[in-house]
């Protein structure tokens, strides 16, 4: 480690250009949180600490608004991670351990076409395509949009830790006697699960983060927490959306450490 | 089938290659990975499957443990055809040169893996399981994680694992070479001994001619997808049936000759290289005149200080190696004796000889040395290519 940041101070300016980045990253972040245990309601003053605009996200006016928009996100978050991890591990398994087939490449960039293509186009084409049909616009029409963009999202480290994995293992399996199925279920899943479990954690994530998609195809009346937040914030910034902004940064820090050490424990037994 | 004939046939083979073919398809380069090969594997066996790497060793043993397709013919179990059977239905394990064990596992329930599936009672899995780590001598590491072991440790716990469903054969794909030297041949001694132990049918596939000659109770050499010859350590090094099992195990000589007269049992033959006049053991049919190759190892080539003797050939000294236990020379034949024209002059053939170290000082040779060569008797052998 030290020889490293030793490397780096032969690039002069390379710290200060690093430093300006983190801050521009991280200090809006870091004042939000600050301020949203600000005891005044004014969002630049700072009056003192208190937990008021907690209390209020939690037992003000506007806070059975916020808790449906939190059970809605939440629901929609944990179905398209489970649906979206299923048909990433599925899809792994056909294009790394399946036989190669004609256009294979093609469904690659297929798989992984909703990180490429701009986040609005996909939401007015979503939207299009779910009036077309005539489907009601509701929590079913978020969840299935959500499903969609989560693959690629589950897929990349499922399909990353799934390569990591030699063949033999299977083959060691089929020679002691497991059918093909008690290879994948006694060796290959339990081999595979870190991998499984960091796309599902990140697909959660991705989806309880999500606005514009939802913004587009939720039906009137339903919310998900960003789109809530999203209203509240048209009537003026109250420091209540500071605090409900800290509560789920919190919670995206603490999964996406979870998935950053369960992968690490995952490369340690290989 | 006709289980009962067949049976009755192969009572005592373990293993029945017949008429094997592999060949890998493809639109322009088909590759024929093995090319018609039949033989047998007695029971009970230490048998060695040796090539160089391409020969088709890997992909016979695959074949054997089901994890490859059979183009043609047929293998056969104690005379119970197993060519199209999967290979969890095969009494057969395997110890796979990555040792493949299952990471998210203990070492005891990595060598219970295959009982469980096989559906033995707990009360035997767990009986079974011990005796194994103890014949391998991981008792104490039964509750350790794979990646808590060494290189060599875990080799012994993927033999542990491979022998503990007790197949009636058990394959090996060079299980020691991923070892360092002096662990490789401990390796070999506890193997050998493992097998003696067990009484398991041990076929091991290797490239290194050493690990098979002190292995194996017979060897295979295989080359380009074929069977060359097959015989204990000893018929392999002495007497080596062709140009490539000569020179793939050990070093070796190669003198053409041609027939001067044929007998009974032997035949009479010059050397093209000095002239000498051989007599060689042979029960091949011969012509006179015809062109031969003879293989000479190298320990048993004499080398003396000049001589007047008309029997012995002659030649220079060309390098001396030292090599420990044994000094090896390299002599280029001077051309025929007889022929006062040509004394002296070098034909350029080389024969390598060996000569024990007995005291201090290596070799009583140097460089450039007039020396005599004398072949000892019933040490040439003829290649039959």
């Amino acid at each position: 480690m030290a020889n490293t940041s030793e490397r780096i101070r032969w690039y002069p300016g390379f710290r200060e250009i690093a430093l300006i980045c983190l801050v521009i990253l991280y200090a809006p972040l870091i004042i939000v949180m600050i301020y949203s245990f600000n005891n005044s309601p004014s969002i630049t003053i700072w009056k003192g600490f208190s937990f008021v605009w907690y209390e209020e996200v939690f037992f003000g006016p506007e806070s059975a608004k916020f808790k449906q928009a939190t059970v809605n996100s939440l629901i929609i978050a944990v179905l398209a991670a489970i649906t979206s991890t299923t048909i990433a591990t599925a899809s792994a398994l056909a294009m790394i351990r399946g036989r190669r087939f004609r256009g294979q490449a093609m469904t690659f960039g297929l798989i992984n076409l909703p990180l490429m293509v701009p986040e609005i186009v996909t939401a007015v084409a979503t939207l299009i395509f779910f009036a077309s049909i005539g489907f009601d616009r509701g929590i079913l029409s978020i969840l299935l949009a959500h499903i969609v963009f989560c693959i690629p999202f589950a897929y990349l480290p499922i399909a990353a830790r799934l390569q990591g994995i030699a063949n033999v293992y299977e083959q060691v399996a089929r020679d002691l006697y497991a059918t093909p199925g008690q290879a994948f279920r006694l060796v290959l899943l339990p081999m595979m699960l870190p991998g499984i479990l960091s796309g599902f954690l990140l697909a959660f994530i991705i989806s309880l983060d999500d606005f514009i998609i939802t913004n587009f195809v939720k039906g009137a009346g339903v919310e998900t927490l960003p789109t809530a937040i999203f209203g509240a914030i048209k009537q003026g910034i109250k420091p209540n959306i500071m605090a409900i902004s800290t509560l789920m940064l919190a919670a995206s820090f603490i999964l996406v450490s979870i998935s950053y050490f369960i992968s690490r424990i995952g490369n340690h037994d290989r | 089938m006709d289980k009962a004939k067949t049976a009755n046939n192969n009572k005592t083979h373990a293993i029945d290659i017949l008429s094997v073919t592999k060949i890998y398809p493809h639109r322009t380069h088909p590759v024929t990975a093995l090319n018609d090969i039949s033989f047998a594997i007695e029971d009970n066996e230490f048998f060695t499957l040796l090539g160089p790497s391409g020969c088709g060793k890997t992909t016979l043993l695959r074949m054997i443990g089901g994890f490859e397709g059979i183009t043609k013919g047929q293998i056969q179990l104690y005379g119970e055809d197993i060519s199209t059977l999967q290979p969890n239905q095969r009494p057969i394990n395997t110890v796979f040169q990555q040792y493949a064990l299952f990471p998210h596992l203990t070492v005891f329930e990595n060598v219970a893996f295959g009982l469980k599936r096989l559906g033995r009672d707990r009360a035997f899995i767990q009986k079974q399981t011990e005796a194994m780590l103890e014949l391998i001598r991981m008792a104490d590491f039964a509750h350790r994680k794979p990646n808590q072991l060494s290189g060599g440790q875990q080799q012994r716990v993927a033999l542990a694992r491979a022998l503990a469903p007790q197949p009636k054969v058990l394959l090996l794909d060079e299980p020691l070479s991923a070892l360092d030297l002096k662990l490789r041949q401990a390796m070999r001694e506890e193997l050998k001994d493992i097998q003696k132990k067990t009484g398991i049918t041990f076929i091991f596939v290797t490239h290194d001619q050493e690990e098979a000659l002190t292995m194996s109770d017979r060897i295979a050499v295989m080359s380009n997808g074929e069977v060359q010859q097959i015989g204990t350590a000893t018929d392999i090094y002495d007497h080596p049936i062709n140009h490539f099992v000569a020179t793939f195990i050990g070093e070796a000589n190669i003198l053409s000759a041609s027939v001067t007269k044929i007998n009974k049992n032997s035949i009479m033959a010059t050397l093209a290289a000095g002239g000498g006049s051989v007599e060689v053991a042979t029960d091949l049919a011969m012509t006179k005149g015809q062109k031969i190759s003879l293989m000479i190892r190298p320990e048993r080539v004499k080398i003396g200080k000049a001589s007047r003797a008309k029997s012995a050939l002659s030649g220079v000294v060309q390098s001396i190696s030292y090599l420990g236990t044994d000094t090896q020379l390299h002599v280029s034949l001077n051309a025929r004796q007889e022929t006062e024209l040509n004394t002296g002059q070098s034909n350029g053939e080389i024969i390598i000889a060996r000569q024990q170290n007995h005291g201090d000082g290596g070799s009583p040779f140097h460089k450039g040395d007039a020396v005599s060569v004398t072949i000892a008797e019933n040490a040439l052998r003829i290649l039959q290519d």
